[in-house]
Protein backbone atom coordinates (compact mmCIF):
# COMPACT_ATOMS: atom_id res chain seq x y z
CA UNK A 1 0.00 0.00 0.00
CA UNK A 2 1.11 3.31 -0.92
CA UNK A 3 0.08 5.19 1.90
CA UNK A 4 -0.22 3.98 5.47
CA UNK A 5 -3.23 2.04 6.53
CA UNK A 6 -4.07 4.50 9.48
CA UNK A 7 -4.69 6.76 7.32
CA UNK A 8 -7.77 5.28 5.84
CA UNK A 9 -10.05 6.11 8.78
CA UNK A 10 -9.49 9.75 7.96
CA UNK A 11 -10.49 9.54 4.54
CA UNK A 12 -13.65 7.52 4.65
CA UNK A 13 -14.64 10.13 7.25
CA UNK A 14 -13.22 13.13 5.54
CA UNK A 15 -15.43 11.81 2.68
CA UNK A 16 -18.56 11.19 4.19
CA UNK A 17 -18.43 13.93 6.73
CA UNK A 18 -17.93 16.53 4.12
CA UNK A 19 -20.85 14.93 1.62
CA UNK A 20 -22.89 15.34 4.87
CA UNK A 21 -21.86 18.52 5.62
CA UNK A 22 -23.06 19.99 2.14
CA UNK A 23 -26.10 18.09 2.08
CA UNK A 24 -25.30 15.78 -1.04
CA UNK A 25 -26.30 12.46 0.33
CA UNK A 26 -28.58 11.18 2.68
CA UNK A 27 -27.40 7.91 5.11
CA UNK A 28 -29.62 4.71 4.96
CA UNK A 29 -28.06 2.86 7.79
CA UNK A 30 -26.19 4.47 10.41
CA UNK A 31 -22.98 6.81 10.23
CA UNK A 32 -20.79 4.44 11.98
CA UNK A 33 -22.14 1.38 9.77
CA UNK A 34 -21.39 4.06 6.69
CA UNK A 35 -17.62 4.86 7.91
CA UNK A 36 -16.80 1.71 8.29
CA UNK A 37 -18.10 0.50 4.96
CA UNK A 38 -16.30 3.10 3.71
CA UNK A 39 -13.23 2.34 4.91
CA UNK A 40 -13.37 -1.06 3.98
CA UNK A 41 -14.51 0.22 -0.14
CA UNK A 42 -11.18 2.50 -0.09
CA UNK A 43 -8.92 -0.25 2.05
CA UNK A 44 -9.35 -2.84 -0.17
CA UNK A 45 -8.89 -0.78 -3.90
CA UNK A 46 -5.68 0.26 -2.19
CA UNK A 47 -4.60 -2.74 -1.09
CA UNK A 48 -4.77 -3.97 -5.14
CA UNK A 49 -1.15 -3.62 -5.52
CA UNK A 50 -0.12 -5.62 -2.05
CA UNK A 51 -2.55 -8.79 -3.33
CA UNK A 52 -1.03 -8.97 -6.84
CA UNK A 53 2.57 -8.97 -5.74
CA UNK A 54 1.95 -11.48 -3.22
CA UNK A 55 0.19 -13.36 -6.32
CA UNK A 56 3.00 -12.63 -8.23
CA UNK A 57 5.74 -14.12 -5.63
CA UNK A 58 3.84 -17.09 -5.38
CA UNK A 59 3.67 -17.68 -9.08
CA UNK A 60 7.27 -17.33 -9.66
CA UNK A 61 8.11 -19.81 -7.33
CA UNK A 62 7.91 -22.46 -9.66
CA UNK A 63 11.09 -20.53 -11.17
CA UNK A 64 12.91 -20.83 -7.74
CA UNK A 65 15.94 -23.11 -9.12
CA UNK A 66 16.06 -21.16 -12.25
CA UNK A 67 16.45 -17.91 -10.76
CA UNK A 68 18.83 -19.50 -7.83
CA UNK A 69 20.99 -20.41 -10.72
CA UNK A 70 21.08 -16.99 -12.15
CA UNK A 71 19.70 -18.26 -14.92
CA UNK A 72 16.72 -15.81 -14.60
CA UNK A 73 16.53 -12.25 -13.03
CA UNK A 74 14.29 -11.95 -10.13
CA UNK A 75 13.29 -8.60 -10.63
CA UNK A 76 12.78 -8.25 -13.75
CA UNK A 77 10.37 -11.66 -13.80
CA UNK A 78 8.59 -9.79 -11.48
CA UNK A 79 8.20 -6.68 -13.03
CA UNK A 80 7.15 -8.60 -16.36
CA UNK A 81 4.45 -10.69 -14.75
CA UNK A 82 3.22 -8.53 -12.27
CA UNK A 83 2.75 -5.84 -15.56
CA UNK A 84 1.27 -8.86 -17.64
CA UNK A 85 -1.36 -9.08 -14.94
CA UNK A 86 -2.02 -5.73 -14.50
CA UNK A 87 -2.98 -4.96 -18.17
CA UNK A 88 -4.59 -8.58 -18.30
CA UNK A 89 -7.17 -7.76 -15.53
CA UNK A 90 -6.99 -3.51 -16.54
CA UNK A 91 -6.00 -2.59 -12.55
CA UNK A 92 -5.05 0.54 -11.60
CA UNK A 93 -1.85 0.88 -9.42
CA UNK B 1 1.10 12.98 -3.00
CA UNK B 2 1.85 9.36 -2.53
CA UNK B 3 -1.25 8.50 -4.66
CA UNK B 4 -1.44 8.91 -8.67
CA UNK B 5 -4.24 11.07 -9.98
CA UNK B 6 -5.66 7.86 -11.74
CA UNK B 7 -5.65 5.70 -8.43
CA UNK B 8 -7.32 8.95 -6.22
CA UNK B 9 -9.55 8.86 -9.30
CA UNK B 10 -10.37 4.86 -9.52
CA UNK B 11 -10.62 5.03 -5.48
CA UNK B 12 -13.07 7.68 -5.37
CA UNK B 13 -15.29 6.15 -8.49
CA UNK B 14 -15.10 2.60 -6.40
CA UNK B 15 -15.97 3.69 -3.29
CA UNK B 16 -19.06 6.00 -5.12
CA UNK B 17 -20.25 2.50 -6.42
CA UNK B 18 -19.82 0.39 -3.47
CA UNK B 19 -21.76 2.88 -1.18
CA UNK B 20 -24.68 3.19 -4.30
CA UNK B 21 -24.69 -0.54 -4.80
CA UNK B 22 -25.00 -1.39 -1.08
CA UNK B 23 -27.59 1.07 -1.07
CA UNK B 24 -26.06 2.35 2.02
CA UNK B 25 -26.34 6.74 0.66
CA UNK B 26 -28.97 8.14 -1.38
CA UNK B 27 -28.05 11.09 -3.75
CA UNK B 28 -29.54 14.22 -3.09
CA UNK B 29 -27.98 16.26 -5.85
CA UNK B 30 -26.80 15.03 -9.25
CA UNK B 31 -24.67 12.08 -9.32
CA UNK B 32 -21.75 13.92 -11.02
CA UNK B 33 -21.11 16.68 -8.19
CA UNK B 34 -20.95 13.80 -5.10
CA UNK B 35 -18.53 12.06 -7.24
CA UNK B 36 -16.65 15.62 -7.54
CA UNK B 37 -16.63 15.77 -3.52
CA UNK B 38 -15.63 12.56 -3.06
CA UNK B 39 -12.48 13.24 -5.19
CA UNK B 40 -12.02 16.65 -3.91
CA UNK B 41 -12.15 15.28 -0.18
CA UNK B 42 -9.87 12.06 -0.61
CA UNK B 43 -7.35 14.69 -2.19
CA UNK B 44 -7.94 17.04 0.94
CA UNK B 45 -7.45 13.93 3.37
CA UNK B 46 -4.52 13.01 1.52
CA UNK B 47 -2.79 16.20 1.89
CA UNK B 48 -3.06 15.93 5.85
CA UNK B 49 -1.76 12.93 6.22
CA UNK B 50 1.33 14.13 4.10
CA UNK B 51 1.22 17.16 6.55
CA UNK B 52 1.54 14.88 9.65
CA UNK B 53 3.98 12.30 7.77
CA UNK B 54 6.33 15.76 7.42
CA UNK B 55 6.00 16.42 10.83
CA UNK B 56 6.56 12.97 12.35
CA UNK B 57 9.57 12.67 9.95
CA UNK B 58 11.20 15.91 10.90
CA UNK B 59 10.84 15.11 14.70
CA UNK B 60 12.36 11.78 14.43
CA UNK B 61 15.48 13.38 12.56
CA UNK B 62 15.76 15.96 15.17
CA UNK B 63 17.14 13.30 17.70
CA UNK B 64 20.35 12.94 18.56
CA UNK B 65 20.51 9.38 18.44
CA UNK B 66 20.05 8.44 14.66
CA UNK B 67 17.46 6.12 13.93
CA UNK B 68 17.40 4.32 10.86
CA UNK B 69 14.03 4.39 8.93
CA UNK B 70 12.16 1.27 8.45
CA UNK B 71 14.12 -0.02 11.54
CA UNK B 72 11.38 -1.35 14.42
CA UNK B 73 12.31 0.97 16.82
CA UNK B 74 11.43 3.77 13.52
CA UNK B 75 8.17 2.29 13.15
CA UNK B 76 7.07 2.05 16.86
CA UNK B 77 8.29 5.64 17.14
CA UNK B 78 6.66 7.24 13.67
CA UNK B 79 3.73 5.65 14.50
CA UNK B 80 3.58 6.90 18.21
CA UNK B 81 4.32 10.34 17.01
CA UNK B 82 1.83 9.69 13.90
CA UNK B 83 -1.10 9.01 16.55
CA UNK B 84 0.24 12.04 18.68
CA UNK B 85 -0.01 14.05 15.56
CA UNK B 86 -3.73 12.79 14.75
CA UNK B 87 -4.89 13.42 18.23
CA UNK B 88 -3.65 17.03 18.14
CA UNK B 89 -5.16 18.03 14.67
CA UNK B 90 -8.30 15.71 15.18
CA UNK B 91 -8.62 15.80 18.77
CA UNK B 92 -9.11 11.90 18.28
Amino acid sequence: MRIPKSWVPYIANRIIENLLKKDMIEMTVSKEQLLKEAENLILDELMVEDRLNEEVRELLKKYETEIERGKLDYRKLFEMTKQKLVKQRNLVL
Amino acid sequence: MMLSEEKITHTSHVLFNGLINKGLIKLKVEEQEVRREIKRSFIQALKIGEAIDEVVRRKLQSFSKKIIEGSPEWNVLYNKFFEEEEKKRFGK
